[in-house]
Order: C-alpha cells, then structure tokens, then sequence
C-alpha cells in the first residue's frame, strides 16, 4: 500500500515537472495557444499537406485517366530525366524564366525610378504603366497572337507596310530565333509593372536625409543610387524577384496561348508539358511526375533567399 | 465526343453497343471510317452523330485567270497552281497549311504520311515511323518542309499557326489554297463574304500512294457512372432521328457530314457543287492508326501532336527528316509501351 501510494507521488511529481516545463517553454496559456492553432494546423494539413502527399504518392504511379494508379516507384522520373522533350522544356524554362525576371527587373527600376522623378501627371502615368498587370492574362496574350500573326498581325503591317523597315513579315512565333523572345517578351510586358510599383514603394519609404547627406558629401546621381537606392530597396526586390521567378517558372497561359509549346517544342515550358501529358496524353502520374521534377531545385533557391534575407535583416 | 472520345474515354464509358447498332441499322449501317472509330474490338463507346466535311478550299476566280486546273496531287499539282498565283509581294500566298500544334497540323502530317505510302503505325498497330515506313516516311516529311522551306508557297509565320488562322488568313484574300475543315465554307456561305462565291472545294490531294484522309466522327457518349444511363440512351435516340438530324445538317452547310451510309445518299449533298468534294473526303476516309487497326495509341499519338512536333524539329529545330522521324518514334513507341500496360 505504502509502496502503490510512493509510485503515485512520484508519477504526479513527474506530470508536475513536465508541466512546468511545458510552461516554462511554451508560457502559461500553452494550453489556450493548442486551441488556437489546432484549426489551422488541420486547414493546412488538408488543403496543403495531403494534396502535396497524394501528389507525390501518384508521380510514382503509372496512373491513366479512368483507370486506377499502379505504383511503379521512381520509373516516371527516370523516364523522364533520359527524354529528349522533356529536357528541352526544362532548358527552355529557364530561359524564360531568367530571361523574363532579369529584364522585368532592369524596367522595373526603371519605372520606379523615373515614377520618382518630379514628372508631370505622376499619379496618371503611374496608372498607365500598371494597366498590363491589372489586365487579365487571357485578354493580353491573346492580343499579342494577334499582334505577332504572320499574316494579319499589327507588328509586320507597321514593320513592312508602314514603316518599310522589312522587305517581307517575320513569323515572330514560329521562327527558331524569335518564338522564344516573343513570349518571353509578353512576360516582361505582363509583369514588369509588379516589379516597378514594388519598388516605388520601396523607394519612397527611404528617408530622404539620407540622400541629403549623400549630396552633402559630393555623391553623384550615380553614386547615390548605387550606395543609397540600392540599399533601400535590397529587401523588397529579393522578395519581389523570388515571387516572380516562381510565377514565372510556373506561368502557363501566356506560352500555351502563344504557341502551345510549339513549334517542334522550341517554346515548351514545364507548365504546358504538365498540362499536355495530363490533359492531352491522359497520363496523370507522369504529368505530376514533370510539375514535381524541379521542386527541389526551386525549394533549394527559395530557401537560399530567404536566408539571405533574413541575414541582411540581423545586419 | 470527338473522334478521339470513344478510346480516349473508354474506361469511364458505358458501353453502347446495342444502341449504336440500332441506330446504325435503321440508316442502313455505319460508314467503315466511322465504325472503326466507335468501337474497340466489337464493343462500342460511342454513337455516332456526323462526320466533319473537309477539303482543299481553292480560289477557282485566280485559278481561272490563270488558265490552271483543279490540283488532284500535292506534288506537283498544288506546288504548281500555288507558285503560279500567289504573289509574295501583296501578301497573297498559294498554299497555307501549318504543321503545327493543331487539329489542322495533326491532320495534314498524318494524311500526309499515308498519301506517300508510310504512316507511324503498320498492319499489326505497331510503331512503324522509322521503322517499316522510314523511306516513305522520310519522303513524305521531306515534302510537307519542303513547302515551307523549298518552294516558299507558304505564309511567313504559318508555323505559329493554330487550326483558325488559316480560315482567317483566306478570308483575309491572304491564301490561294488552304485545306480545311467545311466550318471555312460555312463561315463564307453564311456571312455572305465576297470569297465565297470564288471559292471551290475539292477532294484533298494525295500522293504517289493515293489520296487518303481522315474525317473526324463526333459522336454520343455515356458515363458508365451516370444514374440515367437508360434516359441518356433515350436522349441519344431522340436527338438522331432523322427528320431532326435533316434540319440540323440542313442549316450546317456541309458540317455535318455523313456517319451512316442512308445520310450520305441523302439529296442535300447534291444542291452544292462544293458538298461534293467534302462527301467524296468522307466516304473515302480512314482512321487513326491505318493501316493497322485503331488503338488508344493511336489515339493518344494525335492528342499529344507528336506528328506536328516532328515537322516543327525540321522546320525550326534545324534536324534532318531523319532524325526528326527517330526521335518521334521513340515517343510513339514510348506511347504503345505505356497504353500497352493499360
């Protein structure tokens, strides 16, 4: 009895000294912060956690529509690692990745800088440069198919017709040397406006004694972007260039509606390659297979950012 | 459905069968192309409602200032008759038809290769691209880059083209010829457009091997998931009864094409000299997969372009016809693998 009774003190006691250390850690409403965050721990968990698990589960799956998935391990992305499309399309992707942020970038300073300018009708033009990031992306590439057409598009009348520059039209989206730059060039027209408003703003939150004394110290226009703007807007511009390099990788409807990957796959991105095993061969594990292949390489970049964010902040 | 439905659907189909033999015997049977395309060793999945009318849509007023004939073959007929009339300089091209990503480009490369005696499939429906038909296949390539490339008779940009932009461009006055689906003919009739009095459709040239093509057959599926399945079968009956079906095809203006062989000898055919090269394209068509049987490979193999891939490798991607045929074979064969296991 005596015996039975020390085992209980001892278990209380223990219960006891976790409990506190649950409150030393955690705080004394540690209990209160579980209810709070058990929602969204299941909200998360639903709609993020076992979409992601499942869609892992079926890229290793020979799964065709209609019929149930067989399990066949890494089979699809070997598959793919060792097919000559699916390499181009990776390649391609980068190119209009990088080649859409690094102009997008470039205007988008631009943008922000001359925006800062004491300009006429600023709130007008600022506006203006906004309207090809507000339109819907359907309406916008479409526009540009027409504008690109071979035959009855704006840009070779204006070329040929107008201004006699060409002898003959430019097939702008079927050529090898132009397909490429023509949707990657309706990118940075779509997103450019992103890059420039987040930089204003940017901008406009750097005080303005800074560039007081800047000039009080003979720094040139030069000197004062380079040593004072840059700075100001380091912050915003990793986060705006992470967002776009990741909806740009991701970006489907310009390229699909240009082109559909086409010609001979010379402007297919991993987004339409997705959508086409998918939706045209029907075969869903490889189609997540192809979106899930380079997960780990942007997983790797974003996580390489935002330490280098979070280690200019400690600064 | 589309063409592709029936294969393409299969497993979340209810089987029809009964239904679509019903239909087919009361408008005296099924055309050959069609009933290949409805059914999978002798069970159906689909019921077919009409065929889409193609053919070569050729401006005879420019044909006629010229004195040319009607082209029959490819080579040399349209390369002569599109030479001899277009006009580079006013932006008037003889011949436009893209090898793209498309129904129109999809359908022009597998006519193509069947018209010069090769095809990506052989009898038994296996993958034949650069295998028993890698001669053909090779000529037959050749010649549909050589339109572009060699002869110049196509338009600058044809290769972004997608299945409107050549019934645009002809209704621009920008083609001289272009092969289309009867959806061209019908847009003219309809709007009353200048071009269409001026325009004549013929039967869709060949090659050496003949002149072959494939019609679309759109037609009626069920889910095998659906509550109403036996009402759905009552809606299909319903929607093709004859006297229905005559008003649809009447005001479709060569679309809607003939399934069953009743419909084909129906006298609407005959009120058009136009109707009469878009009927001959159907009742002379084949199916996807020829001369082999059709299979979801088949099937797939069109859904996924990789005949227009091919041609875009050639004409933009710089490979020889050759290799460009080696590389699409392995994705077909890559592509019988894989339904193969299904």
């Amino acid at each position: 009895m005596a015996v039975g009774a020390a085992q209980v003190g001892a278990k209380a006691g223990l219960n006891g000294r976790v409990r506190g250390g649950l409150k030393r850690v955690l705080g004394p409403d540690h209990r209160m912060g579980y209810l709070f965050v058990t929602p969204i721990f299941f909200f998360v968990l639903s709609l993020v956690g076992y979409p992601f698990c499942y869609a892992i589960y079926l890229s290793m799956t020979h799964k065709l529509v209609g019929l149930p998935p067989v399990f066949v391990g890494f089979e699809n992305y070997v598959r793919l690692t060792w097919d000559g499309f699916f390499q181009r399309a990776v390649v391609n992707s980068f190119i209009f990745t990088f080649g859409s942020v690094g102009f997008k970038l470039v205007l988008g300073v631009v943008m922000a800088l001359v925006l800062m300018s004491p300009i006429r009708w600023r709130s007008f033009w600022t506006g203006v440069l906004l309207i090809p990031w507000v339109a819907p992306t359907v309406v916008s590439a479409l526009n540009f198919l027409w504008i690109f057409d071979g035959s009855l598009g704006v840009l070779n009348y204006l070329l040929v017709r107008v201004f006699h520059v060409l002898p003959q039209g430019i097939g702008w989206l079927s050529e090898p040397g132009t397909a490429m730059a023509s949707v990657v060039a309706v990118n940075i027209w779509r997103g450019f406006p992103f890059f420039g408003i987040s930089f204003l703003a940017a901008m406009k939150a750097i005080p303005a004694e800074l560039y007081e004394a800047a000039a009080v110290d003979g720094a040139t226009t030069l000197q004062r972007f380079r040593h004072v703007t840059l700075p100001g807007i380091r912050n915003i511009m990793i986060i705006v260039v992470l967002l776009s390099t990741i909806w740009t990788f991701n970006d489907f409807q310009i390229v699909y509606i240009l082109t559909k990957g086409g010609p001979g796959g010379t402007t297919m991105v991993m987004p339409v390659l997705t959508y086409e095993t998918a939706f045209g061969a029907q075969r869903l594990g490889e189609a997540i297979a192809v979106a899930l292949y380079l997960l780990p390489v942007l997983a790797v970049t974003i996580m390489v950012l935002a330490r280098y964010m979070r280690r200019g902040r400690k600064r | 459905m589309n063409y592709q439905g029936p294969l393409r659907y299969r497993p979340a189909l209810r089987e029809v069968t009964k239904l679509a033999k019903e239909i087919a015997e009361a408008r005296g049977g099924l055309l050959p192309y069609a009933d290949r395309v409805m059914q999978l060793n002798g069970q159906y999945f689909g019921v077919a409602r009409q065929a889409f009318g193609a053919g070569l849509h050729i401006r005879k007023d420019l044909l006629a200032e010229k004195g040319l004939k009607l082209p029959k073959v490819y080579d040399p007929d349209v390369i002569d008759v599109a030479k001899k009339c277009q006009d580079p300089s006013k932006d008037l091209w003889g011949f436009g038809q893209t090898l793209n990503r498309c129904d129109d480009g999809n359908g022009f490369m597998q006519n193509i290769l069947w018209d010069y005696g090769g095809s990506a499939w052989d009898k038994d429906g296996k993958p034949a691209l650069a295998t028993t038909f890698l001669k053909e296949n090779t000529v037959a390539l050749q010649f549909a880059v050589d339109t572009i490339q060699k002869h110049k008779i196509q338009p600058p940009g044809v290769m972004a083209w997608t299945d409107p932009s050549n019934n645009e461009a002809y209704m621009a006055g920008k083609l001289v010829s272009t092969n289309n689906g009867a959806s061209l003919y019908y847009a003219m009739v309809s709007k009353k457009h200048a071009l269409a009095d001026k325009t004549q459709v013929v039967l869709t040239p060949g090659g050496p091997a003949g002149s072959f093509i494939f019609s679309g057959t759109y037609n009626w599926g069920i889910f095998k998931a659906s509550k109403h399945a036996d009402l759905c079968e009552d809606l299909v009956r319903w929607v093709e009864d004859e006297k229905r079906f005559e008003e649809y095809m009447k005001s479709s203006i060569g679309q809607a094409g003939a399934v069953y062989k009743a419909r084909a000898e129906h006298p609407y055919w005959k009120t058009d000299p136009n109707f009469e090269g878009m009927l001959q394209n159907i009742l002379r068509s084949v199916w996807p997969g020829y001369p082999g049987p059709i299979t979801p490979a088949a099937i797939e193999v069109q859904a996924q372009y990789i005949l227009c891939d091919m041609a875009g490798r050639v004409v933009v991607g710089g490979l020889s016809p050759e290799a460009a045929l080696k590389e699409a074979h392995k994705r077909i064969e890559d592509v019988y693998r894989i339904r193969s296991r299904a």
